[in-house]
Formats: structure tokens, sequence, C-alpha cells
């Protein structure tokens, strides 16, 4: 391939990628993390999550329930 | 890093020597499978606009993109690093310290700033960080001993191709702050007080000449030679040049709107006829207040990011400007005396 034409590809694939940040479609902007700093309501959740687990370990007669295989164990 | 001490451990407990990395070296604990690092981009749509159209104009190099590990506000910042470079910066740092900032706004205070900017109005900017520092004196007695009216040239030349771009503290801010300082202390009852800067008497006479014309002072070059002064004037001939190869964006409405309450821009270069001089007295006086109210830029080149023709036209302004200071630091280095006031070597 001449060096033009591999120059063009290249400018090709960061107008490619670029295509897809404007777009909100870029893989790095799936990952769950980046779905989660993003987005109010996933954060709102956790937060009433972590809170009500919390409480769960205030209740005396509780037990706390196991996590799902390869789960680590919630962290209040 | 720890050698010749005895690990200690508790019973049951890892020793340290277990836990820390050894040699001389910095491990950091990972989980498997997790990366280190999580990009995003949220908020950036100006950033993304804009480096989409400076990869169209080729203004951006495509191999930038990986080192700025995809990000496109990295990728713009790096591609005008690379045009700074391009167009002189390594020249422009010996006598300038000055940074370029792209923004959406030019007063960061105001409430109608856009919180995420879509990139129809942006904003490049030059500003000092430092002030540049030149002794004009030596080189103006070398001029005037090959033509006596090449000292009013050189200086007058100097001083306009860089002022177009950026601002030069001189003799004529010193004289206006000498005329502002009587203005305030005339009809005062202990007016004889107070001591004002003797400006004109430090002003030497081989400037205040009529300078050559641009034919005249190419006739005057052929007859200097390779002559300190006929270098000199090459030097300069070429700064003038390159400083009318683009002009100054005019401001527009909203631009003003946005620097109604700012002070004039910071110097970028102080320009002595003698160390010490009342011009540079002027100047220290001067600067204690420049900062009290946030300074205009020293040159604003907007554009909007969805029109590639205004890109264009703003970065090759910025070129222009670019290369006019790095051709000013070249006159300043054949300056006699000037290799004191090297910013950056």
């Amino acid at each position: 391939m001449s060096q033009t034409r591999r120059k063009e590809a290249a400018k090709q694939a960061v107008l490619g990628e670029l295509e897809l940040l404007a777009g909100d479609r870029h893989p790095r902007n799936q990952t769950l993390i980046a779905r989660f700093a993003r987005c109010t309501d996933y954060q709102n959740a956790t937060k009433l999550l972590t809170e009500a687990l919390g409480a769960t370990g205030r209740w005396q007669k509780g037990s706390p329930l196991s996590p799902p295989p390869g789960w680590l164990p919630p962290l209040t | 890093m720890a050698k010749g001490i005895t690990p200690v451990a508790a019973a049951r407990l890892a020793s340290a020597a277990d836990l820390m990395g050894t040699g001389d070296q910095l491990a950091i604990p990972r989980l498997e499978g997790v990366p280190l690092e999580h990009l995003y981009s949220a908020g950036d749509s100006a950033f993304i606009v804009l480096a989409r159209t400076l990869v169209r104009l080729d203004l951006a190099a495509p191999e930038d993109w990986p080192l700025a590990h995809r990000d496109p506000g990295a990728y713009v910042l790096r591609t005008i690093e690379r045009w700074i470079a391009a167009h002189g910066g390594g020249a422009i740092r010996r006598r300038f310290d000055l940074y370029a900032t792209l923004g959406s706004n030019l007063d960061e205070y105001s409430d109608k700033n856009e919180e995420n900017p879509d990139g129809t109005q942006l904003y490049l900017t030059v500003d000092p960080d430092r002030c540049g520092f030149v002794v004009l004196g030596p080189t103006l007695e070398v001029l005037e001993k090959a033509h006596p009216r090449l000292p009013a040239t050189f200086y007058s030349l100097f001083a306009h191709a860089l002022n177009v771009w950026v601002r030069i503290y001189d003799f004529h801010d010193a004289e206006d702050r000498v005329t502002m300082l009587k203005d305030w202390i005339e009809g005062e009852a202990d007016e004889d007080q107070y001591e004002i800067p003797d400006v004109e008497r430090c002003i030497p006479a081989c400037i205040k000449g009529h300078p050559l014309s641009r034919r005249e002072l190419r006739e005057v070059r052929v007859q200097l030679g390779e002559t300190q002064a006929g270098l000199l004037v090459d030097a300069l001939l070429d700064l003038a040049g390159i400083s009318g190869h683009a002009k100054r964006p005019e401001l527009t409405d909203r631009m003003r709107e946005e620097l109604c309450d700012t002070n004039p821009p910071l110097p970028s270069l102080l320009a002595v006829f003698v160390e010490g001089d009342a011009v540079e007295g002027c100047f220290d006086e001067e600067g204690q207040t420049m900062m009290e109210v946030t300074p205009e830029p020293s040159v604003t080149l907007p554009f909007n990011a969805h029109q590639p023709e205004s890109v264009r036209q703003a970065f090759r302004t910025f070129g222009v400007i670019c290369n006019t200071l790095a051709a000013a630091s070249r006159v300043i280095d054949l300056m006699p005396g000037s290799e004191r006031w090297v910013i950056q070597s």
C-alpha cells in the first residue's frame, strides 16, 4: 500500500472513531463504568442499594445473603 | 529501595517483603481482568467537531490520535502544539513566554457561558505568562554608525511588526504613563513632592528621526554587506514581511461585550534603551496594577469548528503569529548583549 493510501486509511480510521464519539456510539462509552459515570439514575439506584445494605447490617436478627458466585461480598 | 533491612513479620501475617515489590520499582496493585484506566467522553462535543474538521483539513496528524489516547480534547491540543512547533516554537520560547488557550468564551466568569458548547463559537487566544526583555541601546549605536536613519527605521519596523499581534511595552507607554501621572498631580498642593520618571531624557535622539521607507531600507542594505548592521536589517526585513502575511481579526460585537470589563493586554516584551532606565521604571510601577482586572488576551482568533474555512483561516493566522514571534526572536538574537535575556535556550 502506498504511503498516501496508508495515510488516507489512518485518516479515515480517526474520522470513523470521531463519528462514533459524536453519536455516543464509541465502544469506550459503552462500558459499565462509562454508563455509570453518565447516568444519574444508575448512580441514585446504587446509592439506594448501598444504604439498604447498610441498613441490613444493622438488623440484629437478620443474616446477610451470600453474594452470587463470582461476586465480591458487599461492602458498606 | 529497602536494601539491608530485615523484614519483620508478626505470626500469621505476611511480612512487608512478601507484600512489597523488590528492586527500584513501584508496582500498582491491580485485579486481574480489571482495566487500570477507564476513559469515556462526555461534554466534549466542541472538541469532537473541531477534531473532525482538523483531520479533514489535514491540519491534524492521524498518528497523534493514539498518542492522545483517542481523546478528542487531547488530540486537538496535540494538533495545536504540533502547529506551534512547525511555526518556530523553539525560537519563540527563546525570547517570549506565551501560552495559547482554546475556549468557547473570553470571560470565564460570565453567566452566559455554555456548559457544553457545540463548537460554533470557539476562540484561540494568545497571552503572555511573563514579559520578555530587550535592551535596545547597543543595537541602536551599531545601526547609527552604519546609517543615521537606521535606528529609527529599525525600531519603527520592529515595534510595528510585533505590535500587530502582541503588546510591546516601550517608551510610548512610558510617555503615556508620565502624562497620566502629571494629570493626576496637577494642581495638588504638594505637586513638587512627586518624583516623575524622566522618560524624555532616556530616549536616544537617533530614534526620533524619520524612518526610511522599505525601498530606501533595501537600498541601504545593499551598502552594508555582511556587517552586523546588515544582518540585523536582513532579520528585520524578514520580520516585517512575515508579520504582514495575515490581518488581525476584528473584534465582533459579542467579543466586545465579553471583553468590556477587561484591562489592556499584558505586554509580551519590554523594550528599554538601557537597563534600569525610566522606561523600565514606568513598567515596574505600572506592572503592579496590570493584573487588578482580568487582562484582554493579546490576540483573539474566533472561529466556528463546524466551518472548515473558518478553522483553516484561524490556524493560518495563528501560524503567522507564531512565525512573526519566531522572526522577532531571531532579530533579538542578533542584538548585541541580548544573550543575557534568553528565557529558554
